[in-house]
């Protein structure tokens, strides 16, 4: 059989524990979007006890596995979950923070563009802003010591690019596009919402409310 | 303009103002038909006197003219794309009103109302069609706007309902538009026959297709909403968790995981590594390549060579001297015997005589191939017998247990 360069590429990404969505790895989501490419994957990786599935949206294809209660595959769906449980609440800190910045209502989707420079702004004129920003860094995923809101921002998102959740648009650098790494982060906070019984909040008044 | 004529003027549009909402009401709600009853004699006296309503005959209810209904209708164009499917049903009731009319007048010969129906019908057909593709398009408004002209996600959600609910109406509307229904009205009458047959589902078929299209991008949108109102929640639920319980750590120790579900269901990273084949012919030019590219950074990379230095062999280097193979030895001594001092040697007893280390198959097998490898003149010189059992089954094979060694002259 003739090898398919985007097909090894999709496979060793998803091998290698990356999400593949249409903004991150446009090409490789193509050919998954091919039923009989994710048979053929499905029939590789039936061996290893994995298997291709989607986000709830759709959006977005990862590798899990086919019998999660065996040994190996528990202890690393344990393993998992105790890395991104340590990463929710930066996240959500910085979902709030963007929502804050654009006056948005939503947090972000995939696909959504954001640019580092217009929030740099919008960060710089709000003290309020600033001082959620300087909170974000002082520990947990976004830890770091840079000592203004420039430096802080862009560590930020170097950060959420490092971990799949941004992608640089163009070669300036200052542009992001959402992946779809977020519809995975929102599907498990789901699972945990559920699971733990989270109160849901009150309901917020979005026209009453302005930044802290 | 003379003065008598502005006041007219002046004086119909007061009569508008006046009676504006008893107008508006008669338009939206009665396809503009004013009944006669004695709560409207002085809206029907004022609207006379202007010549803005008529009626054929003293039964009829009052009508709006078409002159005050086109001035309506501008000013009621939003209002009107708001209640599109009330107005357009109310339209066509009206109009099938107006077809039976002209029936009747046509079978009584009543020349001039059927003048006059002709003059009204075509015009209502018109404005009917208007009005349909107007409210078909009207609901592209709010695709393009996503309706973000509202700024809670709740609102703009039940706006999204309350116009997908209309548009959903509307549609029901126009399939209750029949071609046999259409044919059945234009009876026979040409110009009849071109509005309802021809222009009329014309419009009506690029509304449908107008109108589906709004109703696709709104149910899109509206699930979209939902959607994004679930996120809201749930990133809501987190902060107010976060707040109130500083260190919150959900876990899944209780979960189980044979029936785990795919949210968490994500499989660790597996690497995936290969080495090249040196052994692969068809890879042997590429891998070629790839080295000469390896060795030729490696020589860009190399440090300046260092100044040769003499190295001094004072010494001599250590010899190693190869042991002569005792076996070999001892064949050669065989072929001596057989050869220059003409006796026979059996393999087997000279293995034993000489106390060899080898196993007898071995030893057997270096005779007969050493013999065999001899000069041409030396191996003439010697014969060799093998002795041995010859299988039963294939009597041409032997199983052999000894060789003999005998010179030439002597067998």
């Amino acid at each position: 059989m003739s090898s398919n360069p985007t097909f090894e590429s999709a496979f060793a990404l998803l091998m290698a524990g990356e999400i593949i969505c249409e903004h991150r790895f446009p090409q490789e989501f193509n050919l998954m979007c091919m039923d009989d490419q994710v048979q053929r994957m499905n029939y590789m990786l039936s061996a290893l006890n994995r298997r291709i599935r989607t986000t709830q949206d759709n959006a977005s294809f990862l590798v899990a596995y086919i019998d999660p209660s065996a040994a190996s595959a528990r202890a690393s769906i344990k393993s998992q979950f105790s890395r991104v449980i340590n990463q929710i609440e930066p996240l959500v800190k910085w979902l709030r923070l963007v929502m804050d910045v654009s006056g948005s209502e939503r947090p972000i989707v995939p696909g959504e563009v954001i640019s580092e420079s217009k929030m740099q702004t919008h960060i710089e004129q709000v003290p309020a802003l600033e001082a959620k920003l300087e909170s974000l860094v002082k520990n947990g995923l976004f830890n770091s010591r840079q000592s203004d809101s420039k430096g802080r921002l862009s560590f930020v998102m170097g950060k959420l690019v490092d971990e799949g959740y941004l992608t640089r648009i163009g070669s300036a650098g200052s542009q992001y596009r959402a992946t779809g790494k977020w519809s995975w982060l929102y599907d498990t906070m789901s699972f945990i919402s559920a699971h733990e019984d989270l109160p849901e909040p009150e309901q917020r008044d979005a026209q009453m409310e302005f930044p802290e | 303009m003379s003065r008598g004529k502005t006041g007219s003027a002046k004086s119909a549009l007061k009569a508008l103002g006046s009676y504006g909402e008893e107008i508006l009401k008669a338009f939206l709600q009665a396809n503009g038909r004013i009944e006669d009853v004695p709560e409207n004699d002085a809206l029907i006296q004022v609207l006379k006197k202007h010549r803005m309503i008529w009626r054929l005959d003293d039964a009829d209810s009052y009508q709006i003219r078409n002159v005050v209904t086109r001035l309506l209708d501008h000013i009621t164009e939003s209002h009107r794309r708001h209640s599109a499917h009330e107005h357009i049903a109310g339209q066509w009731a009206y109009l099938q009103d107006r077809f039976d009319a002209y029936r009747i007048a046509i079978n009584n010969g009543l020349v001039e109302d059927r003048r006059n129906l002709e003059d009204e019908i075509p015009e209502r057909i018109l404005e009917l069609i208007e009005d349909i593709r107007q409210a078909a398009t009207g609901f592209n408004q709010y695709v393009t706007s996503e309706f973000a002209y509202i700024n809670n996600l709740e609102l703009r959600i039940r706006e999204n309902d309350r116009v997908l609910r209309r548009a959903h109406a509307l549609n029901v509307l126009f399939d209750s538009f029949s071609i046999n229904e259409m044919a059945q009205l234009s009876i026979g009458e040409p110009f009849l026959e071109k509005l309802l047959q021809k222009h009329l589902p014309g419009a009506l078929e690029k509304s449908r297709k107008d109108l589906g299209h709004a109703l696709f991008q709104l149910r899109k949108l509206l699930s979209r909403l939902q959607e994004e109102q679930k996120m809201v929640k749930l990133l809501s639920t987190f902060e107010g968790v976060y707040a109130n319980n500083p260190g919150f750590m959900p876990d899944i120790e209780d979960v189980d995981l044979s029936r785990c579900p795919d949210s968490i269901n994500a499989a660790a990273p597996f690497l995936i590594g290969g080495y090249a084949d040196l052994l692969d012919p068809d890879g042997e030019n590429v891998l070629s390549d790839l080295a000469n590219g390896l060795r030729k950074d490696k020589s860009e990379e190399r440090a300046p060579d260092s100044p040769r230095v003499p190295i001094d062999m004072s010494q001599e280097p250590d010899r190693e001297v190869m042991q002569p193979d005792p076996i070999q030895e001892a064949i050669a001594q065989l072929i001596i015997m057989v050869t220059e001092e003409g006796m026979s040697v059996g393999a087997k007893h000279s293995r034993t005589v000489m106390d060899l280390d080898i196993d007898l198959p071995s030893w057997l097998q270096m005779i007969s191939t050493d013999v065999s490898a001899l000069p041409e003149e030396l191996r003439d010189a010697i014969t060799m017998e093998y002795r041995g059992v010859n299988d039963e089954r294939y009597p041409d094979n032997m199983y052999v247990n000894d060789v003999i060694l005998r010179p030439v002259h002597a067998s």
